[in-house]
């Protein structure tokens, strides 16, 4: 008697945690759980009835920046986990040093993609007006998409949407992303400069390093090039100001006071005064020999200078850990990261959702598989964890708390490390053992995390698209060398330059966005 | 009474009137020179003509779901964007400018050097001075442009690092636009006097020896045999080639421009040319509509330009004219 108790407990305790932790796969997505963070979420083809899978269908998928040493074994992954669906990936990389030019070449050219990484910094409105995206109205995405019509932040679909038609699905996670500087701290120990708190003490460590030790050794204080976009996000950031509306070079502004701005408040960037005296500032640390002279020539980037060990000092969000820990194989060499704002308690910016999105191309020969396969890449756990994380056991291992750690061939392919995971991530698994350096800096971000009331907000350029390529070219023009600080005089160079704007048409851009952030706030 | 016929310039200067010869007549009995032409008319034809239905793109707002052909027409609309950029007169300024520079020395470096190599004598010197003079013309602009940076880099330049080493000053050519059309003209005739003065060498080969040797028997020097039999000679030959080059004077060297000078703004002022223009439009703005509104403002222009060259040529000398 005692043992068949026992038994019977034994066997209602395995039922209990079977359910606890639900392995869901039901035939509909209304049977799904709707906690997909803490459960499994394994999706059928019984979910999709409206897709046609009864011809093999391979999507092309095209992704930015460079291939991941293991993305064959992913891809083959993903294709053995698609099977069940008729469906297969192929995956082209338009990598870092051809993105800018083949992007748009790739999808005017009519090659054929079906997925497309874009984003807001990604060319995603310019394209969008050209057409080169499927638009989705709600009754596609049902229909097609029925894990993120059930699991999507709603929220989220607002920062792609465009006259009532999403041009694209962004991610699901929501994060701070901060700023941050690191540093040579082997070379600020040798000079006697301590912790930085604060720009002065950034900008003090940068004086002393191009007056010291970039005469004695070459290294840069900085890998100052192209336009010093890291700098101007760090002032910018420091005086909680966000962004309206940002492509290419126009980026019109507020100050964020805790609510949503009037109209007014909206500016051109580049037309306020902190932009001025970052100007400024910039030509003083140019003329210390912060950067080089040549730095508008430099092919040479931030990161590459800072990872080869040629300058001091770095700038950016989150990933500066990765160049740090690059830079740190070298003998003798030791860095640190600085939350330059903490004290301040400056605003950390959510990332926007749209910050990662995949498209399904115009010109794609079957929308609604294209879809499907978005579909599963997001929310079907395991294809989604393999996008994301790699293949268990091999790049990582989890455990039921979803809580993963690196392997020894983690390197083949990093967490998160491409572009389709960065519009397919949930944000529901997190690395464990964080070094305490990067994990203090994150919980801080978290603490003074604020999202952009204004993401929602989509400007849509095209009545005034002629003087909106006309200021956006002349900004272009002038905005590597005031970023830069190589000009001889800062504010006459930057009156010239708004000047020019003025008779380009920015009045008409500026009545234009009004107008239209107007219509919006009033339809809120 | 005239005859009816088909008026043909002889290279001697003489005018024959050719009777009408039916077509067929002449595919019978030169279809193997016309076989042989074929692949370049095919060329010239997928290259060059079929592409020219591509214009309509000026005159539209391009959408890929439209395509080139059925995208929505705005007329003039991506020309009124150019205008209001407000860039076009200064790129074609430079344009012309540079092309001017580049045509004019590269005649007199060109042709200087086929006429110096012509006269030398030693069989070895000449044939290593025409070796390095070719070379340059097989590094690309790319290659080139990397080395003038190693070069001329502010901090660690050769250029600088020597003058510094010897008390001097450092010279910061990436933040001096007035440097730039010497040191861009001064690139480019460095790349193609060895490969331009091939055409003249083999123009100097061609001519007749009894001129020079009836010159020698009269006494003439070496100054005097190149001033009056080689310079003329070659005349033929100069204006055809800068004729043909007058044609693409609106054409600049995108390569020498773009890899050299990079996308530094500070430097567009004086380097800034149509090609560099338009690939900014389409890269950087990814707009197709302005970037062929351009490139049609430039084949006009370039049309124009080779249209009036010709007809002053046939007007002054109706012999060394292209058509």
């Amino acid at each position: 008697m005692k043992t068949k108790i026992t038994a019977l407990i034994l066997t209602l305790c395995v039922l209990l945690s079977c359910m606890a932790a639900v392995t869901a796969s039901a035939s509909g997505v209304a049977d799904l759980p709707d906690d997909w963070r803490t459960n499994v979420i394994k999706a059928t083809p019984d979910m999709y009835p409206d897709t046609d899978l009864s011809k093999p269908y391979t999507v092309k998928i095209y992704q930015v920046g460079d291939k991941p040493v293991d993305w064959d074994k992913i891809q083959n992954s993903l294709n053995e986990q698609l099977a069940p669906f008729n469906t297969s990936i192929d995956t082209v990389f338009m990598s870092w040093a051809d993105v800018g030019t083949m992007y748009s070449l790739n999808l005017a050219g009519g090659a054929d993609i079906d997925l497309i990484f874009t984003a807001p910094w990604e060319y995603m409105f310019t394209e969008a007006a050209k057409g080169s995206f499927f638009e989705m109205d709600a009754d596609f995405i049902a229909k097609y998409m029925p894990l993120a019509n059930k699991y999507q932040a709603p929220e989220s679909w607002d920062e792609t949407r465009i006259n009532g038609k999403n041009i694209a699905v962004p991610c699901n996670r929501m994060a701070p992303e901060g700023r941050l500087i690191a540093i040579r701290t082997d070379l600020a120990e040798k000079y006697g400069i301590g912790e930085l708190k604060n720009w002065d003490d950034f900008k003090n460590f940068l004086l002393t390093i191009a007056e010291k030790e970039t005469p004695e050794s070459g290294i840069l204080a900085f890998g100052g090039q192209e336009n010093n976009t890291a700098f101007w996000e760090l002032w910018y950031t420091n005086e909680n100001w966000f962004d309206a509306y940002f492509t290419n070079n126009l980026r019109f502004s507020f100050p964020y006071e805790g609510k949503v701005p009037a109209a007014e408040d909206i500016k051109l960037a580049w037309e306020t005064d902190l932009f001025r005296e970052f100007c400024r500032e910039m030509k003083t640390l140019a003329d210390a020999g912060v950067w080089s002279r040549s730095a508008l020539n430099e092919t040479v980037n931030q990161w590459q200078a800072f990872g080869a060990g040629k300058s001091a000092s770095i700038e950016w969000n989150g990933t500066v850990f990765t160049y740090m820990k690059e830079v740190e194989k070298n003998e003798g060499v030791t860095t640190a990261a600085y939350d330059l704002f903490k004290e301040k308690g400056t605003l950390v910016t959510a990332e926007a959702y749209s910050n990662g999105d995949i498209a399904i191309a115009a010109g794609c020969a079957n929308p609604e598989r294209a879809a499907m396969v978005l579909d599963l890449l997001k929310f079907d756990t395991a294809m989604n964890h393999t996008v994301v994380l790699g293949i268990e056991g091999d790049h990582y291992n989890i455990d039921e708390n979803r809580i993963y750690t690196e392997t020894d061939n983690t390197a083949s392919y990093l967490p998160d490390g491409n572009s389709l995971s960065w519009a397919t991530r949930n944000g529901d698994v997190e690395k464990a053992g964080v070094p305490e350096r990067e994990q203090v800096i994150y919980d801080e971000w978290k603490r003074r995390m604020t999202a952009n009331p204004l993401t929602a907000f989509i400007f849509d350029p095209s009545p005034v698209q002629a003087n909106a390529d006309a200021v956006d070219s002349i900004i272009g023009d002038y905005y590597g060398m005031l970023g830069l600080g190589l000009v001889d005089d800062a504010d006459a160079k930057l009156d010239e330059m708004l000047d020019k704007c003025y008779k380009a048409g920015l009045q008409d851009i500026y009545d234009e966005l009004y107008k239209q952030y107007n219509a919006w706030l009033a339809a809120r | 009474m005239k005859k009816k016929g088909t008026v043909i310039h002889t290279n001697s200067g003489d005018r024959i009137v050719s009777s009408r010869i039916p077509a067929s007549k002449v595919f019978r009995k030169h279809w193997l020179l016309l076989l042989m032409l074929l692949p370049a008319v095919v060329y010239v034809l997928i290259f060059c003509y079929v592409p020219m239905s591509g214009l309509v793109l000026a005159f539209e707002k391009y959408q890929y779901r439209g395509g080139i052909y059925h995208s929505p027409w705005i007329g003039l609309q991506n020309f009124k964007a150019i205008m209001i950029d407000g860039k076009l007169p200064g790129v074609t300024r430079n344009t012309i400018l540079y092309n001017i520079a580049f045509i004019f020395l590269g005649v007199v470096f060109e042709m200087g050097s086929a006429i110096l190599l012509n006269e030398l004598r030693n069989r070895y010197f000449k044939k290593i001075a025409q070796s390095f003079m070719f070379l340059p013309y097989f590094i690309s602009w790319v290659v080139a442009g990397a080395i003038m940076y190693n070069i001329f880099n502010y901090e660690r330049g050769i250029w600088n690092s020597i003058a510094v080493v010897l008390g001097g000053s450092r010279f910061d050519v990436y933040n001096t636009p007035t440097a730039w059309p010497f040191i861009l003209v001064f690139l480019k005739l460095w790349k193609q006097t060895g490969y331009g003065s091939v055409v003249y060498l083999a123009a100097i080969a061609g001519m007749d020896q009894e001129m020079f040797e009836a010159a020698d028997i009269d006494g003439a020097n070496a100054w005097q045999k190149i001033r009056f039999i080689t310079i003329p000679s070659l005349t033929p030959t100069m204006m055809v080639l800068v004729l043909m080059a007058i044609g693409n004077i609106f054409r600049g060297d995108f390569g020498l421009f773009y890899q050299t000078v990079k996308s530094s703004a500070l430097l567009q002022p004086s380097t800034d040319i149509i090609d560099t223009y338009v690939f900014r439009l389409l890269i950087n703005n990814a707009n197709i509509g302005v970037s062929a509104a351009v490139g049609l403002y430039q084949s006009v222009l370039c049309f124009i330009t080779i249209m009036i060259c010709n007809k002053l040529v046939k007007i002054t000398n109706p012999d060394y004219a292209l058509y």
